[in-house]
């Protein structure tokens, strides 16, 4: 990216673990990332992939087994830790559970790396931690009790924490598992706009790749291998990154609707005609089923119509000189693949 | 709004309560003491009988600031554990702090290898020293084995096991050095496993009351670290905290408190753990700036309360301290494990 400002970036980067001095499991190597000021990054990849592993090495809360991370140009293993700690916070997946901890006692903690020896607030760390808490929706939640938040605000109050350090770099580990869509969502939004509007760069890893590639600016993907792809979220559908990586048994990347399909039998053609919102969710209906569908009458296939009727939908399957109404995409559902079932011998 | 209160009307009461309750067992006793007469003798003047001098400043006072500093040490010790291995249910005991001690005594009460029997005259200052050097030494012994351990156990029910089989495995050695000992020996271990604040004199004073006070400071010292410790050892880095430097420091801490205190008082259970919960619940605050005070003062007036309730006040009976102290302890930690499932305070 050019003309942002670099704040991360690695430089022959290989991580793993060491069991012994002889032995290593290597996951990745030969890393070379990159992360500019006031981007999201989304980091993907299969399962086992080395995700948290990649995420920790960044934060400087493991070892490279080679190479280096640079923050701001200092290799991050010259850094004290609190110097460390005013440059990187993170969101780790562990569910934090301390009790009598309020929101705002949680969120004071990410002070820890500028205040004295005492832990001792001053009124501009008092204002950091409000204005964290602000930024993240939970001013309102301050005196409540870390233990009595639901999953998503209790997101939020972490991220809240984590902001409260003031970082250039900013690491989560899966900050949208275990919540619902709608929390994602706003998960999702809340750290692009914190991104943007504090200039910092957030890394986040997530298997949520429908969200990821309508928030992400750049995504990392890492393969199974240890391969790691970076690019726009587009760049990385068109140049089939996401369906060698994600590509496994019966399980296909679509290139169009940027989700991945699981492969049934095929069941046939159907032709499909209509408009609107209906007609999209009726195509989803009968490609779950393992139809293609097509919007030119070809052949001898069965044709759909949806036709909406007020403020209703009708659907009117036609195969063969057989018509027939339905009210619901259950129903003629289950008359294509009846009729499917009929046809196949002929 | 919700910057740290210091709350000083609750710590004034803790303190009025606590100098109340000393101010009750200096003057309660096989002999009732008036009051007054209690003052006087403290502040040098004549009380109305001349024994009455000697039993305050010789046997009672004594006793009572034994009492107040092991109920400090013990319930300071307890919060660290808690914190460091972020379970509710911690304590010196349980992680085997204790069982090191009573090992480290039983070593050299029941072998009797080196000064012996001057190891219980209480006379020689070296016994002194020894029998604490002894007790901390077994401390110290096995909380580095816990941590140690600790580093490759991630679960804090896989510690609490570990602690437990480190407890029967004393309890075992006990047993065994027992079976070939003298029956005075045993007695002796015996009485010392009872728990007593009685038996310290002022002379020993002189050894536990520094070692309980550094103990204490060096806890202080560990505020900071220990609040970043409240998210887990993996936040406490990335916030900057210096992690093995901030567990060796909670080692040397806790191992010094539980340790003297099972030295010189034996193995006291229980005030450990219900302590801390105790000044969470006062408090309603998880910040060790409130806690570690609230602890000292807190766990100080158990101490004093259990020791009086042991004495039967008004009979010549002197129960077990470690009777009385479970008697009151568990009830306490029960309430506690059935509290913690309603308000969702997992014990994983």
């Amino acid at each position: 990216m050019t003309g942002l400002q670099t704040l991360l970036h690695t430089s022959g980067l290989m991580i793993g673990y060491a069991r012994s001095r002889q032995q290593q499991r290597v996951i990745a190597s030969g890393l070379e990332v990159q992360l500019a000021a006031g981007e999201l990054v989304c980091l993907l990849g299969p399962n086992g992939a080395g995700k948290s592993t990649l995420l920790r090495t960044l934060s400087g809360l493991q070892q490279p087994l080679q190479g280096s991370v640079y923050l701001r140009g200092k290799p991050i293993h010259s850094l004290k830790s609190a110097e460390l700690a005013r440059l990187v916070s993170v969101v780790l997946t562990y569910r934090v559970e301390v009790g009598m901890l309020s929101v705002y006692g949680l969120v004071a903690l990410g002070r820890h790396p500028y205040s004295g020896w005492m832990g001792r607030l001053s009124a501009a760390d008092d204002w950091v931690i409000r204005e964290s808490l602000a930024a993240v929706g939970m001013s309102d939640f301050a005196t409540r009790f870390v233990n009595e938040l639901s999953d998503g605000e209790r997101q939020k109050v972490m991220i809240a924490r984590a902001l409260a350090q003031q970082p250039q770099v900013m690491i989560l580990d899966e900050p949208t598992a275990f919540l619902d869509v709608p929390r994602r969502m706003e998960i999702m939004h809340l750290l692009g706009k914190l991104a943007r509007e504090s200039g910092c760069s957030i890394l986040l890893s997530t298997h949520d790749l429908d969200l990821a590639m309508r928030t992400a600016d750049r995504v990392w993907l890492l393969s199974a291998e240890g391969q790691l792809q970076s690019g726009a979220p587009e760049d990385l559908v068109l140049n089939g990154g996401f369906e060698s990586v994600f590509r496994s048994e019966g399980v296909q990347f679509d290139e169009h609707s940027g989700m991945f399909k699981v492969n049934g039998a095929h069941s046939g053609y159907v032709t499909l005609q209509g408009e609107g919102v209906p007609a999209i969710w009726t195509r989803r209906a009968l490609e779950r089923a393992g139809f293609t569908v097509t919007s030119d009458a070809l052949g001898n296939h069965p044709l759909v119509e949806v036709e909406p009727i007020g403020r209703e939908t009708r659907w009117r399957f036609r195969f063969q000189g057989y018509i027939e109404d339905y009210q619901s995409v259950y129903d003629l559902v289950a008359a294509a693949q009846r009729h499917r079932a009929v046809s196949i011998p002929v | 709004m919700p910057q740290l209160r210091l709350r000083p009307a609750a710590f004034g009461l803790l303190l009025v309560v606590l100098i109340g309750i000393a101010g009750v067992a200096l003057a309660v006793g096989s002999v009732n003491i008036p009051l007054e007469d209690v003052i006087k003798a403290l502040i040098g003047r004549e009380p109305s009988r001349p024994a009455y001098a000697t039993i305050v400043l010789q046997f009672r006072a004594p006793r009572v600031l034994t009492g107040m500093l092991a109920g400090a040490a013990l319930a300071v010790s307890g919060l660290q554990m808690q914190t460091l291995f972020r379970n509710p249910l911690a304590d010196p005991f349980v992680l085997g702090i204790s069982s090191g001690a009573s090992l480290g005594v039983a070593l050299a009460v029941l072998t009797g290898a080196s000064s012996g029997g001057a190891l219980f005259a209480g006379a020689n200052n070296l016994g002194d020293l020894g029998m604490a050097a002894a007790g901390s030494a077994g401390a110290a012994a096995a909380l580095l084995i816990v941590l140690l351990i600790a580093g490759r156990i991630s679960s804090a029910v896989g510690l609490l096991v570990l602690g437990l089989m480190f407890g029967y495995l004393v309890g075992a050695v006990v047993s065994l050095l027992m079976y070939f000992s003298a029956v005075e020996r045993i007695q002796a271990y015996l009485n010392w496993s009872f728990g007593s604040f009685g038996g310290v004199t002022w002379r020993q004073l002189t050894i536990f009351g520094p070692a309980v006070i550094s103990g204490l400071i060096l806890a202080g010292t560990l505020i900071k670290p220990l609040n970043a410790l409240l998210l887990g050892e993996t936040y406490a880095r990335s916030l900057g905290v210096n992690l093995p430097r901030t567990r060796l420091g909670i080692v040397l801490s806790a191992a010094l408190l539980a340790g003297a205190v099972t030295a010189f008082c034996g193995p006291i259970g229980f005030l450990g753990i219900a302590a801390p919960h105790v000044c969470r619940v006062i408090f309603k605050s998880a910040d060790h700036r409130l806690l570690i005070p609230a602890c000292a003062l807190v766990g100080a007036i158990i101490a004093l309360c259990a020791d009086l309730a042991a004495q039967l006040p008004g009979s010549q009976v002197v129960l077990p301290l470690n009777s009385v102290m479970a008697l009151v302890g568990a009830p306490v930690v029960i309430w506690i494990i059935l509290r913690g499932w309603q308000t969702r305070v997992t014990l994983e």
